[in-house]
């Protein structure tokens, strides 16, 4: 019956939105905060995801507990990257691009060199379907459509109301202005990039259980992570969720209409012409 | 003092000339010490890549970071072969048309596109280059969709009177030359328009554009033709790419083709004109070297990316201007009582 | 660009070549080189790594006995790996390294259609006789077009015909199916011939759908699929995350019809991808290397798996199924010239297969005589576990 598929087709909507939001949470932050456009986000989020699976299967460790020392590790892989890696380039945007570009090819070759490139898949964090009406909603998912969103929310209130995250958006504004007026632009940076690390590694082990894992999982999830910072609009957390909620309700709805490339070529059409209306994005600072 | 100026451009422009004459007479050799088809390939691949760095870096010059320049060059080849086998026109003729034909998907792309700034200009060009290889997607039909197009046909043989008649079958030594010619001749093109008043324009719009269009530059006009002109030759080097593989897949157009690109021009060095060039060869060549290393060989590609972003800021090409400015600046301390 | 500088690049640059050229093959007497075309980095390693492996087996197997026996002499072989690397600018620049560096004569490898369609334009013409291991029944991928190419094995077209027929014998209630193929260009292809294949058992297309290489999330083609209200759910191609995911997903939507695959997917890693609990009424063209209904050979594959990488899985009979055919082919035409080979071989009615005996055949389903067609293993997951079901005997006219 075509109204159950429509029913279900809600429901995936928001848990795909979901997925793409958590996703292109940490990238956002880098990408807002420090105007460093992250691409080994696509390879930090895979290594969270590496991480979280040793964890639970190799050490046979609790899942959460788990996905919680990945994001930590993660985390201070972050700050490792942004003292060697970032600091001494940070008013070199092309330099940021090829060092961004070589972590993910090395990231991915040296998960291909040790742990091999099969195809694998973290354990459920929450196992089990849940079944509301005829729509189906499995728990990994709806995990990741409550934990996507709790970050999200703490995210926006981060940066609006605690100093830190003041400081945040005193850097992401004007870097130079905000050094002078005393903060400590440093530890913003290193902070932000770990926070941003950590929350790619998040969203690397919950959707190594939600969808799969492999070296090679992060690149086109890259490209979600920037179509909906793009569509957001630089400068806006918020705006994350309005991107992610218009790119999961094209990815969800268009193959149902229309199969194969042309769901991409349309998905994709829409959000160029929404971008050529809007350049700066739905959310962002006028240029 | 400007006549002063003129001269020494000309003869610094004379001895540019001079020198890249005998780079080009070096490769001409090359073929005569070995006639193997892989390291031919391998040369030619390169020099296809050269052209399309060197027309990104183009675009580059206007201030424009386009992550869709694979994408374009897929546009000119599907075309072309297009063109040559379902229509049966020769290859001579579909290639400079393919050209076109990405020239014009560039130029009407590009007059929304190159409203956008900045890092959303690069960031939309990514969905642009992604759209792009999704609609050869669906135009399956013809383009023959994932699996890609074959039979396309090679350059027609050349049998113009009075020349010896020479073979695009068989070996890859006419299309050697082919290439290293049509990728001097280019070279050449872009290097005379970086240096005209156009190439000038650009450089203004990508430093300071408010000052440009305060002085009668037509930003947009500028940044538009900047696009056009680097998706033309794009499309030149994908078209010719098309003749010579005579196989044409989506996954050589891609994402990862258009980012490989921009790493070959950041790599050699984007404020130099030989930056695309060197940064081509380097990290064409060397991966084929490395080859034997299989899993390994990537953790040199993105070695020599890290080892050139920290000891060598201005790319390859820059060490080179570096090490000049050394040479030069010995030289004059050298010199007592002369004002540097 | 000035004087010293450029002077000091062209240095630069000539070392280069020189280094190039430097990696010049020696050759080796009485040594028969076989090409090795696989993605060890990049799209498709996630499989083809693990192929690459099972053919390093085939290669030891070979050389144990001293070799392949040409004109009473022992020859041993070499097995040439060149990376892919996922694309297929990377196929066309291993396979001209393999034929024209390397100067191999015969090369195995070779899954997905875009590389095997781009290597070919490279091999054909060389005369260099490949050894497919797979095939989406695309005319330029393999077919007249290709007089140098074999393939191997069972692939989508014969395995989709043995799950159909297993499909009958198990679930006879099933009346319709609806096919699932990603959109490779393959659609309008193996539409067609699922089609036919249907109706020759008696059960009609519910519907086709197809998605785009690009997914991440297969939820929503799933739901398609279920729209269209089908008895059983096919696979036509795909990889493990793909097939896993489309299998978990389905059951998660409360599907309890038979979903099945033509594809070779290894079933312990789709059990791992779709869970447990979701892993039941599927079976799939692949092997449970636990049963002792494996054939001696592939008990002989598997102990040697065991003893060098630890392991055993169905990659690695993928890997080591060619060498044993190559081996026979070899012999039977007594030469080590390729296209003596290939006329001894598309004579043979029969070959001796990994998985039993062969029949040659596949002229008329692909338009040249090059296929082997042998017993298609079907494995099952039920109740969360990997289940041998049986060998079925196909063959593609």
């Amino acid at each position: 019956m075509i109204s159950e598929a429509a029913v279900q087709t809600v429901a995936n909507v928001f848990m795909l939105s979901a997925i793409y939001i958590l996703v292109a949470l940490g990238f956002a932050l880098l990408m807002n905060v420090l105007g460093i456009l992250n691409f080994a986000h696509a390879a930090i989020y895979m290594a969270g995801g590496y991480i979280c699976y040793e964890l639970i299967v190799g050490a046979g460790m609790n899942p959460w507990v788990s996905l919680l020392i990945s994001a930590v590790a993660i985390g201070a892989l972050g700050l490792l990257i942004e003292r060697v890696l970032f600091r001494p380039f940070l008013k070199d945007m092309n330099s940021i691009v090829v060092i961004t570009l070589a972590l993910i090819i090395i990231l991915e070759a040296t998960v291909n060199v040790t742990v091999g490139s099969y195809i694998r898949r973290i354990p459920s964090f929450v196992p089990g379907v849940f079944r509301v009406g005829t729509v189906s909603l499995s728990g990994d998912r709806l995990a990741t459509f409550v934990i996507g969103s709790c970050l999200l929310a703490a995210a926006i209130l981060f940066i609006r109301k605690t100093k830190t995250g003041t400081q945040m958006l005193a850097v992401s504004q004007d870097f130079d202005a905000a050094a002078l007026q005393g903060i400590n632009t440093r530890r913003i940076f290193a902070l932000t990039t770990a926070i941003g690390c950590a929350l790619a590694a998040v969203a690397g082990s919950l959707m190594g259980a939600v969808l799969s894992l492999s070296p090679l999982m992060g690149d086109y999830m890259l490209v979600k992570a920037i179509e909906i910072v793009i569509l957001a609009g630089i400068g806006s957390i918020g705006g994350v969720l309005i991107g992610g909620l218009i790119l999961g309700l094209l990815d969800a709805s268009l193959p149902l209409f229309i199969g194969g490339s042309a769901t991409d070529l349309i998905g994709l059409s829409i959000v160029i012409i929404l971008l050529l209306f809007r350049p700066q994005g739905l959310f962002g600072h006028e240029a | 003092m400007t006549g002063e100026r003129r001269i020494k451009t000309k003869r610094g422009g004379r001895k540019k000339l001079f020198i890249s004459l005998g780079i080009v007479v070096l490769l001409c050799l090359v073929p005569l010490s070995t006639t193997s088809p892989y390291y031919l390939h391998t040369l030619i691949i390169t020099f296809i890549y050269v052209m399309a760095a060197a027309s990104l870096r183009t675009i580059l010059l206007s201030g424009q970071i386009s992550i869709a320049h694979a994408a374009f060059m897929g546009v000119g080849a599907y075309a072309s072969a297009i063109l040559a086998k379902e229509l049966g026109w020769t290859p001579w003729l579909t290639m400079p048309l393919g050209g076109l034909f990405s020239l014009v998907f560039g130029a009407v792309i590009g007059y929304p596109l190159t409203r956008v700034r900045a890092i959303y200009f690069s960031m939309v060009s990514l969905f642009v280059g992604l759209a792009i290889v999704a609609l050869l997607g669906v135009l399956q039909g013809i383009t023959g969709g994932d699996i890609g197009m074959i039979d396309i046909p090679p350059l027609s043989a050349i049998a113009v009177p009075g020349l010896p008649h020479i073979d695009f079958d068989g070996s890859k030594i006419p299309y050697y030359y082919f290439f290293l010619i049509l990728s001097f001749l280019i070279l050449l093109v872009l290097y005379r328009i970086e240096h005209s008043r156009i190439g000038t324009s650009w450089k203004a719009i990508a430093q300071a554009h408010m000052v440009a269009s305060a002085v009668g530059i037509n930003e947009s006009g500028m940044r538009i033709l900047a696009f056009s002109v680097g998706c033309f030759f794009a499309g030149l080097a994908g078209a010719g790419y098309a003749h010579y593989n005579m196989v044409l897949t989506r996954s050589s157009f891609g994402f990862l083709s258009s980012i490989n690109l921009l790493i070959y021009v950041l790599v050699g060095g984007s404020g130099s004109f030989a930056g695309p060039i060197i940064g081509t060869a380097v990290l064409v060549i060397v991966p084929e070297i490395v080859r034997s290393l299989q899993t390994f060989a990537p953790f040199v590609f993105g070695g020599i990316m890290l080892f050139v972003v920290f000891f060598m800021r201005q790319g390859i090409a820059g060490l080179f201007e570096q090490l000049q400015s050394k040479l030069t600046r010995s030289k004059k301390r050298e010199m007592p009582g002369r004002a540097p | 660009m000035k004087g010293k500088g450029l002077f000091l690049m062209l240095c630069g640059l000539c070392l280069i070549f020189l280094a190039f050229g430097r990696s010049a093959v020696v050759a080796e007497e009485n040594v028969l080189k076989i090409g090795g075309l696989y993605c060890l980095t990049g799209f498709g390693s996630g499989a083809e790594a693990y192929v690459a492996q099972g053919s390093k087996l085939g290669e030891e197997w070979i050389n144990e006995n001293g070799g392949v026996t040409i004109k009473g002499k022992k020859v041993p072989v070499k097995l040439i790996i060149e990376d892919m690397k996922g694309t297929a600018d990377g196929a066309v620049a291993a396979a001209t390294k393999l034929a024209y560096d390397h100067k191999v004569k015969f090369v195995i490898g070779t899954v997905v259609p875009f590389m095997v369609q781009a290597s070919g334009t490279v091999l054909e013409p060389a005369k260099v006789l490949r050894i497919l291991l797979y095939n989406c029944a695309m005319p330029n991928e393999y077919g007249p077009k290709t007089p140098y190419a074999f393939l191997c094995q069972d692939a989508t077209v014969e395995g989709m015909r043995a799950s159909l027929q297993y499909l009958k014998e198990r679930y006879p209630q099933v009346k319709t199916v609806t096919y699932i193929i990603p959109d490779d260009g393959s659609v309008p292809y193996l539409q067609k011939l699922f089609t036919a294949r249907a109706s020759e058992m008696g059960l009609k297309v519910a519907g086709v759908a197809k998605w785009a290489m690009t997914t991440e999330d297969y939820t929503p083609i799933i739901t398609q699929v279920l729209a269209t209200k089908p008895d059983s759910i096919a696979f036509a191609n795909g990889w493990p995350q793909a097939t896993g995911s489309m299998l978990r997903i389905t059951r998660e939507m409360g599907f309890k019809g038979p979903v099945f695959g033509g594809n070779y997917d290894d079933a312990y890693q789709i059990r791992e991808i779709a869970g447990k609990e979701n892993s039941t009424d599927f079976f799939i063209h692949n092997l449970d290397l636990d049963s002792p209904d494996m054939t001696p050979m592939i008990k002989e594959v598997t102990k040697r798996a065991k003893a060098k990488y630890g392991k055993t899985n169905g990659m690695y009979m993928m890997g080591f199924f060619p060498w044993y055919e190559l081996k026979q082919v070899l012999e039977a035409a007594n030469s080590t010239d390729p296209t003596v080979v290939k006329n001894t071989w598309e004579k043979m009615k029969t070959i001796d297969t990994l998985y039993g005996p062969g029949k040659m055949g596949g002229l008329k389903t692909y338009g040249i005589n090059h296929t082997v067609c042998h017993p298609c293993p079907i494995v099952s997951l039920t109740n969360g576990e990997v289940k041998w079901v049986k060998w079925v005997d196909v063959y593609s006219p």
